[in-house]
């Protein structure tokens, strides 16, 4: 076990929430608000962490050895464009194809859809002479005088950031190395991006997206984090600094800054990774985690304990390839606002009422009906217990806004108006939840639903019934769910190489000698590896029947380093197998193509233990602090209403029952029974039929 | 409340046919419907009525309906539960003889209640020329298998020969095969899905809920035409054709209260080239360019087909006489269509907004091995880029949500070898493609004329291509080495007239 803390520190757009693990695996958690510049926030919750063991900052970061990071730096700096001015070098004509996207339009007929911002406008992206073919060979050498030419106008412009991407550049990278060793001349203060280290795949569209995104955001994280690597070093921190990163593993700091793009869903991968964490601890290995926040609801999935991961992410409009966890959102939070249409329909989001004004029962000025007003119409929430009693919430107000603008113009009363906001909301985010699993060819009914997030445990009872689902995890540290995962998260380094051919031509030896540069440069980019119990490598194939579009990332059959011929073929056998299972067909005849390898190397960190605590009585009356009258699909009932923080494990409850919990009320109910497990999870558990 | 029961019932029925969407594209194997996205899927409720259609391309709206009450008139007293019935023809609903429509009649409870339908573009489907252009076609039969509803299973027997048919009339046997499969797949989930919501709040409860989404679709049609409300406005786009005599579409629009009617009187006689449009095709394109602001928000259904009366003279353009061809009808005229109605709908008051231009010729190349040969590859259309819509950014509408190609991949199955693609000349977008690979022959597409709001697009064979027969033959060689350019001008914003 480690001698040292751990830290796992999740900075939010309100909150910086932080998770300790002590030398002995006691946990230790706290929130405070977030700062502008995030890295004044992520010291403030260290010291108040410090300050509940009576310690100074400097005394806590001198016993931690490692600090786990998610950071929105990345993101923000994407979804609010505000990133480095950027100009992009490429083959000589193709310098639109980050405006083409590949014909792709998010809305397809909405006239009123603007184009992106423009994060590389086209005057700084230039294309040059120079091709590579699909064999990796050159049949136009690099017009170097067209690439100074190209830096120098740059540099007359304040270029901050260069984005480098040639076709093939996968196969053979020279003319980028080139083009690198040209930029350290001409413009040697500036953040490189190259496309065949950023994804070397096939695909120039996804390649050139990923790489520009990544110069986009790189000067941002990188001085980010050495803003936060000075500060923790000079309060006497001399561990190691991982970022948590968009596939759900952790990298070191210094590989972040370098490869920015990774970090782009660094907070919500930690709630993500979280919830395998809890699972696997409450016994459930398929999860469905959804996580409702203010104005978006965020679901992904979880097979077998493992996040699904996807390749055809966007995020702030613009594509992003490289392996991402699955999270899919809608607009649908506590904030999202009930109108009523030009047809007569209620609709609830995806217009929000944010933060700032808020619902209208915040009394901020918010006009809108909002889910969340009706939440507390509904009697879900406690007007005076909001936030643990921090914030008050004005009943008339909610009252007043749901009137006025959804049960006057339906003839409705205001429970009646209601209760049809609540079952809109809740069916929309059960039929987004049960696309998002159908789609990858599964059934809701054989996974448990993970409800975090502010009004995330409000809607969960109701959507499981919805979608078919047994059971529901409300986990016991959902207040700071992010920043456990950021704590529990293994080192893991993805790797990507096309190799163009047929599997039954391959060349062995290059094959061989692909896998082993991957592994190499895997290793390299973990570094800090002295915090690594043991290591675990993945090897993959994308293969696809030959003249067609699926791909099917297939796990090489090879116990050895050593790829063998006989490797392949079971490789090609798993692959009509997968290949059935997923499109419904094999065709043993046709040949299989390969396109990309694949390589993850996931460095385990000692496991933070959780012990389970002992259960107690069955009979949670400790918990109870009062009754009231909540608005269930059946009708009015008197609900009794629980202190989460005083439940204990092995207490149960049987629905109806409101479990109050700072920044979240968990809703059992009725016909539904919650038990608080070893762990302080609630399980809410549902009658099937 | 039990309105709002019936708005949570249809969404659940509306997402039901989401996901067969999905399904359908995951599980099927030909590029036409993968990155084309050439399909659409839908169910159909016991009368025939549309109850909801998700889709790839527009151009199936009314087509899909059309050709689903067409096969159950012709089988009236021999429909059973697990039938499944094919049929192609342009002429009984259909948009284009390649464009095959599979329906499988649901029964719940002894009684056929919905209908579950899948429509995609087939690779090829007989036709003198591989692939799905036919310039030189004079009539239906030149251009495809004209396919009458046939039964693909009875009973849930499997048809051996009918599909054997079909296959051995395609060019493309193993990826028509898979998609056939696909389409049987979807139609099996349909199922189950239908029977789980009719499970969870009853058949009565399904059917209100339909017809509720229809009233509502019906409502927001009429909100979304209010402007237009109390006159009358004329458009017409006219487009030589190298085909043959100058196209020419015009309309009327005219709107009361409860009703808008376009009326497509004035427009050109069939053509004797295959540049006509299916009925079907005329009316989805009119109501794409009419609706276009309405359609990423509402479920195309019943409400939103019967909202708009189109009448269609007959013996013309878009309502051609039987039976002269189609294939190239919803490349062409379909923009012509659109055009026509955009400027319609502006000149009776109509704004930019409320009627943006949807239309966008393009020029497409058909590709494939020298006719006559039995091909190892399919035949490949190239259609590397877009038109740069009326707004000014991204592809137009009638377009759908197609993906063009990527170079790379294009180039890795060492055919094509794409030497650019950018914006050329303002927002046009120019292409130039190298075959690297076999010699091979290809039929290429482009008006050579203007459109309202965008110049002609052109395809120019260069270098070592030489025409393989007479001037004009519609089959050029496009030998190892030649390049095509292909040049995609943009759409102004013009609107149409």
């Amino acid at each position: 076990m480690s001698e040292t803390w751990s830290l796992g520190v999740d900075v939010g757009g309100t909150f910086t929430d932080l998770v300790a693990v002590d030398p002995r695996g006691g946990y230790h958690s706290t929130k405070t608000p977030s700062t502008a510049d995030q890295s004044l926030g992520v010291m403030n919750g260290i010291e108040r962490i410090a300050r509940t063991q009576g310690w100074s900052l400097e005394e806590l970061l001198e016993k931690t050895g490692v600090i786990v990071h998610g950071t929105t730096v990345a993101t923000n700096a994407l979804l609010e464009y505000r990133g480095a001015k950027l100009g992009l070098i490429t083959t000589k004509g193709f310098r639109d194809e980050l405006e083409f996207r590949r014909s792709y339009k998010e809305s397809t007929f909405n006239p009123r859809l603007e184009a992106p911002p423009a994060i590389c406008p086209r005057r700084y992206r230039i294309g040059v002479p120079e091709r590579v073919d699909a064999r990796g060979e050159v049949i136009r050498e690099l017009d170097e005088s067209a690439v100074r030419a190209a830096l120098a106008f740059f540099r007359e412009e304040g270029i901050e950031s260069v984005a480098v991407a040639f076709l093939f550049s996968f196969l053979n990278p020279a003319h980028e190395r080139r083009v690198a060793e040209l930029v350290a001349e001409v413009l040697p203060d500036a953040f490189l991006s190259l496309s065949c280290e950023v994804l070397p795949e096939i695909r120039e569209f996804e390649r050139v997206s990923t790489t520009v995104v990544n110069a986009f955001t790189g000067p941002a994280i990188r001085s980010y984090l050495d803003e936060l690597g000075q500060r923790l070093e000079s309060a006497g921190f001399g561990g190691e600094l991982f970022i948590m990163q968009s596939n759900g593993g952790v990298l070191s700091a210094a590989e972040s800054a370098r490869l920015a793009v990774g970090t782009l869903l660094s907070g919500p991968a930690g709630g993500v990774t979280a919830a395998s964490f809890i699972g696997d601890k409450a016994g459930y290995g398929n999860l469905i985690t959804v996580d409702m926040g203010g104005t978006s609801y965020d679901i992904s999935v979880i097979e077998d304990l493992e996040p699904t991961t996807t390749t055809e992410s966007w995020i702030g409009r613009y594509r992003i390839a490289l392996p991402m966890l699955d999270i899919h959102t809608i607009g649908a939070g506590g904030g999202s606002i009930a109108w009523i249409d030009d047809g007569g329909a209620l609709r609830v989001g995806p217009q929000s009422a944010g933060a700032e004004p808020g619902p209208a029962c915040y009394g901020r000025g918010g006009a809108r009906p909002t889910v969340t007003d009706v939440n507390l119409l509904l009697g879900y929430l406690d007007p005076d217990n909001f936030l643990g009693g921090e914030m008050k919430l004005d009943v008339e107000a909610a009252r007043n806004a749901l009137d006025e603008h959804v049960a006057a113009p339906l003839e409705l009363d205001t429970l009646e108006a209601a209760a049809a906001v609540s079952d809109i909301v809740n069916n929309n985010m059960a039929n987004a939840s049960h696309f998002v699993t159908t789609k990858r060819g599964y059934d809701p009914k054989d996974f448990a639903l993970v409800a975090v997030g502010g009004a995330g445990a409000v809607h969960a009872g109701r959507q499981a019934e919805l979608l078919g689902v047994g059971t529901v995890i409300v986990p016991g540290f959902a207040p700071v769910f992010c920043a456990l995962g950021d704590i529990v998260a293994n080192l893991q380094v993805s790797e990507a190489r096309t190799l163009s051919g047929r599997l039954d031509e391959l060349d062995l030896e290059r094959l061989n000698e692909i896998f082993s540069e991957m592994e190499k440069s895997a290793r390299e980019r973990m570094g800090a590896q002295q915090v690594v119990e043991s290591f675990e490598l993945r090897r993959q194939l994308d293969l696809r029947y030959v003249g067609e579009v699926h791909e099917v990332t297939v796990p090489l059959k090879s116990r050895t380093r050593r790829i063998t011929a006989l490797n392949l073929e079971a490789t090609a056998s798993a692959f009509h197998e997968l290949h059935d299972k997923l499109y419904s067909h094999r065709d043993l005849e046709q040949p299989i193509e390969v396109l990309t390898l694949r390589l993850e190397l996931v460095g385990l960190r000692p496991a933070p233990r959780m012990p389970g605590r002992d259960f107690g009585p069955e009979d949670p009356a400790a918990a109870l602090t009062g009754e009231r009258t909540v608005h269930f699909d059946g009708g009015p009932r008197d609900t009794p209403v629980y202190d989460g923080g005083k439940l204990e494990p092995g207490n149960f409850i049987t629905g109806p029952a409101l479990i109050e919990q700072w920044g979240t009320t968990i809703v059992v109910h009725p016909s539904q029974e919650a038990l608080v497990d070893a762990y302080g999870n609630v399980v809410i558990e549902l009658g099937r039929g | 409340m039990t309105r709002f029961r019936h708005q949570i019932v249809y969404s659940k029925l509306a997402a039901v046919v989401g996901e067969l969407g999905e399904t359908f594209v995951r599980l099927s194997r030909s590029r036409l419907i993968s990155e084309r996205r050439a399909f659409a899927v839908a169910l159909l409720d016991a009368e025939g009525r549309l109850a909801a259609q998700a889709q790839g391309e527009p151009v199936h709206l009314f087509a899909l309906r059309a050709t689903v009450r067409g096969m159950l008139d012709d089988f009236a007293f021999d429909v059973a539960d697990g039938d499944v019935i094919a049929a192609t023809d342009p002429y009984a609903g259909g948009t284009t003889g390649t464009t095959l429509t599979l329906a499988a009649p649901l029964f719940f409870d002894g009684e056929l209640r919905f209908t579950a339908a899948v429509r995609f573009s087939a690779v090829d489907l007989g036709g003198e020329q591989p692939g799905l252009l036919q310039p030189a076609a004079i009539d239906l039969w030149q251009e495809t298998l004209r396919v009458t509803p046939v039964k693909l299973r009875r009973a849930g027997t499997p048809a051996g020969d009918v599909r054997e048919f079909l296959l051995r009339n395609s060019r493309a046997p193993a990826l028509l095969a898979a998609d056939l499969e696909a389409a049987l797949v979807v139609h099996r989930q349909a199922r189950q899905a239908l029977a789980a919501l009719i499970d969870a709040y009853g058949m009565t409860a399904v059917r209100a809920a339909c017809r509720d989404a229809f009233d509502y679709a019906g409502r927001r049609v009429r909100g979304h035409l209010a402007e237009l409300e109390g006159r009358r406005g004329t458009g017409a786009a006219t487009a030589e054709s190298r085909l043959g005599e100058p196209l020419r579409v015009e309309v009327a629009v005219e709107a009361t209260p409860e009703r808008c009617v376009l009326d497509f009187a004035g427009s050109s006689p069939t053509s004797a080239a295959s540049v006509n449009l299916a009925p079907e095709a005329t009316r989805a394109a009119a109501l794409t360019a009419l609706l276009a602001a309405l359609l990423d928000e509402l479920t195309p259904n019943e409400g939103l087909l019967e909202s708009v009366q189109i009448a269609l003279p007959a013996d013309t353009l878009v309502n051609p006489e039987f039976p002269a061809p189609v294939s190239l009808g919803p490349m062409i005229t379909a923009h012509l269509v659109a055009a026509a109605v955009t400027g319609a709908a502006r000149s009776a008051g109509g704004g930019a907004t409320r009627f943006p231009a949807v239309h966008g010729l393009e020029p497409l190349a058909m590709c494939f091995e020298p006719v006559g040969s039995i091909g190892s590859a399919p035949p490949q259309l190239l259609d590397p880029a877009f038109p740069v819509c009326a707004a000014g950014w991204g592809p137009p509408a009638l377009r759908g949500v197609r993906r063009f190609v990527s170079a790379e991949e294009l180039e890795a199955e060492r055919r094509f070898r794409i030497e650019a693609r950018e914006y050329a000349d303002g927002r046009d977008i120019r292409v130039r493609i190298e075959n690297i690979g076999e010699d091979l022959e290809a039929v290429v597409h482009d008006l050579g004329s203007a459109l309202p709001g965008q110049r002609p697009p052109a395809v120019t064979l260069t270098d070592a291509a030489a025409d393989a027969g007479s001037s004009g033959a519609p089959v050029r060689s496009l030998p190892r080495g030649a390049a095509l350019e292909m040049h995609y001008p943009a759409v102004e914003e013009e609107g149409g007239g």
